[in-house]
């Protein structure tokens, strides 16, 4: 009793303390962009910091994009002026279309350029200070056959549904959801999990990690991999039959260093559906990894 | 058949007629050629014949360490598996099934005769079998399973093992051996005046054995057990030391009772400490 008065008298004490001002502004943007080759030798990046990204195939030829922008400031004209400084552009180099997040950023060192979020702005010399908390939340649509790079930090998953294309995705703070999808893989997280779940049998090798979360890959029935799987304290789960472990490989290295010679030598077991070639490689640090076929 | 083929090589060379040396020396290139394919890495010394020393440090596994003739350092490994998990597929229910590999990752490096050879933690349990030359200083670490073995190093040896027990034998020099699961057994076969000798342990017996004209000092502590041995022993005056702290006000007294005695005139310290066991100091019997 006397812990549940202690608990509500809290409540009232932090209720006493009137919250900052806070303004919020938010903004929809929508633009589209054209390809420079054809889907299926083209390639988006985006590199999110707050917020999410959705990508969604399409039948269509062009690359659609609905953003969502939040700002929260002490006042209402920082909010706004937030929304503004908030700048997207679009580069195209080669094969590849980048969304880019053209924030007022500025080298260390005086310098010129444009910041691409792709190299990481703390270590490499930019900076930036807002004074003001945003949030951008991407709303993609792209031809089904288009090879995609998308990450974020923050603030929202990543999330890719009914592309046919590669797909390399990361995130740091929240899950990868790749769903009817079909070909090649690389995805990462530190802490989120990892869901994948293929439209057809996966015939491309592919890598998945998550640090701290669950990694989960889904396939019709009929899935044959050589699969690899690395943890600290997480499992290996599937429901693929037959499978076995297959005799352990052993590689070594042997490189010169400064400080003498250096030998690395490291052995892993495959585990093997149906003899299979296509390589998967899980890793993870504290999650588990299931890998299931559909019935 | 590998390690017989070694043996055979190093054991017997000398009362060879030419033809077969040239084919026990290509039995051991066969055998040799498999290991460095397989489970084995030779490493040469920078400067072979001298002193050297080889660091280990497997978080998971254990190591066995042999003094060879022989002038550079051999590593052997393979990977362990943990008594519970015998069979590789476990149905676990709900039509999963468990599955257990076995992955190890080592890492191994070599400048100025200091070898140093650690597994990465998220290595699965590795079982690391070194041979050095006989003259080695050695510092091996290990943490899960844990145990070590070391057999016919002459030099400083260094050891720590966590979960698992220590055994030592023909052993030349001076040996500081820590764990806290498992028993430290060792058997030297020389000591020296300047080179201290130590041996903790927690829930194990310890059990040395040393020559019979070893001189030494003998400070020893079983805590529920006693302290056993064959050694003529000069008993220091055994009166138990009490410590005395004054913290705010509140006295803590503490009362500590060592073995303290001398052994064949003196020498350096023989320190061994455990908790729940027998403590042992043998003489050696030679035969």
């Amino acid at each position: 009793m006397l812990f549940i008065l202690l608990i509500a008298s809290l409540g009232i004490h932090d209720c006493a303390y009137p919250a900052p001002p806070e303004s919020i502004e938010t903004e929809t943007l929508r633009f589209e962009m054209s390809l420079p080759t054809l889907p299926s030798k083209s390639v988006l990046v985006l590199s999110n910091i707050h917020g999410e990204v959705n990508v969604e195939g399409y039948s269509g030829n062009t690359i659609q994009v609905e953003v969502f922008k939040t700002v929260k400031a002490k006042s209402k004209s920082t909010a706004q002026k937030g929304l503004t400084e908030l700048k997207l552009s679009e580069s195209i180099r080669g094969d590849t279309t980048e969304i880019v997040l053209d924030f007022p950023w500025e080298r260390k060192d005086g310098g010129k350029g444009r910041w691409s979020g792709k190299y990481g702005y703390h270590s490499h010399g930019w900076h930036w200070d807002p004074d003001y908390e945003f949030q951008l939340d991407f709303s993609i649509r792209i031809p089904r056959e288009m090879q995609l790079n998308v990450s974020t930090v923050n603030q929202g998953s990543v999330t890719v549904e009914d592309v046919r294309g590669s797909i390399t995705a990361n995130n740091v703070n929240g899950p990868i959801i790749l769903e009817q999808i079909e070909g090649q893989v690389n995805a990462k997280t530190i802490n989120g999990d990892v869901k994948i779940s293929y439209s057809v049998l996966p015939k491309w090798d592919s890598q998945f990690y998550s640090q701290n979360g669950t990694i989960k890959v889904e396939s019709p029935r009929g899935l044959a991999a050589r699969m690899f799987f690395q943890s600290f304290n997480g499992e290996f789960y599937t429901n693929l039959d037959p499978v076995v472990v297959g005799r352990e490989e052993i590689s070594k290295e042997q490189h010169p260093m400064e400080n003498g010679i250096q030998y690395s030598i490291s052995s892993r077991s495959p585990i093997i559906s149906r003899n299979g070639k296509t390589v998967l490689e899980f890793e993870t640090y504290n999650g588990d990894v299931y890998v299931e076929e559909s019935n | 058949m590998s390690k017989k083929a070694i043996n055979f090589t190093l054991g017997t060379v000398k009362k060879m007629n030419k033809a077969l040396i040239l084919f026990g020396i290509f039995l051991g290139l066969i055998s040799l050629e498999v290991h460095s394919q397989d489970n084995a890495l030779r490493i040469p010394l920078t400067s072979p014949n001298q002193p050297g020393r080889l660091k280990v440090h497997v978080f998971s596994g254990i190591v066995h360490v042999k003094g060879c003739s022989r002038n550079d350092v051999m590593v052997r490994y393979e990977a362990l598996r943990p008594d519970k998990q015998k069979r590789d597929v476990v149905d676990v229910g709900n039509g999963l099934k468990k599955l257990t590999t076995t992955g190890i990752s080592l890492e191994a490096r070599e400048k100025d005769n200091v070898l140093s050879l650690e597994s990465d933690h998220r290595s699965k349990p590795v079982r690391v079998m070194i041979e050095v030359p006989f003259e080695f200083d050695l510092e091996v670490e290990t943490h899960h399973f844990g145990d070590i073995e070391v057999i016919n190093v002459s030099g400083e040896i260094v050891l720590e093992a966590h979960h698992g027990k220590i055994d030592a034998s023909g052993i030349a020099g001076s040996m500081v051996a820590n764990t806290w699961h498992g028993h430290i057994v060792a058997d030297f076969d020389k000591i020296y005046p300047d080179m201290p000798l130590a041996f903790t342990t927690y829930h194990g017996k310890i059990d040395i054995q040393l020559p019979p004209e070893a001189r030494f000092n003998l400070k020893a502590q079983s805590v529920k057990g006693d302290v056993l041995t064959g050694f003529d022993i000069d008993i220091l005056r055994n009166k138990p030391q009490v410590a005395e702290t004054n913290k705010d006000g509140t006295y803590k007294i503490a009362l500590t009772d060592w073995v303290r005695g001398r052994v064949n005139g003196g020498g350096p310290e023989l320190h061994a400490k455990t908790q729940n066991a027998n403590i042992y100091i043998r003489k050696k019997q030679r035969f």
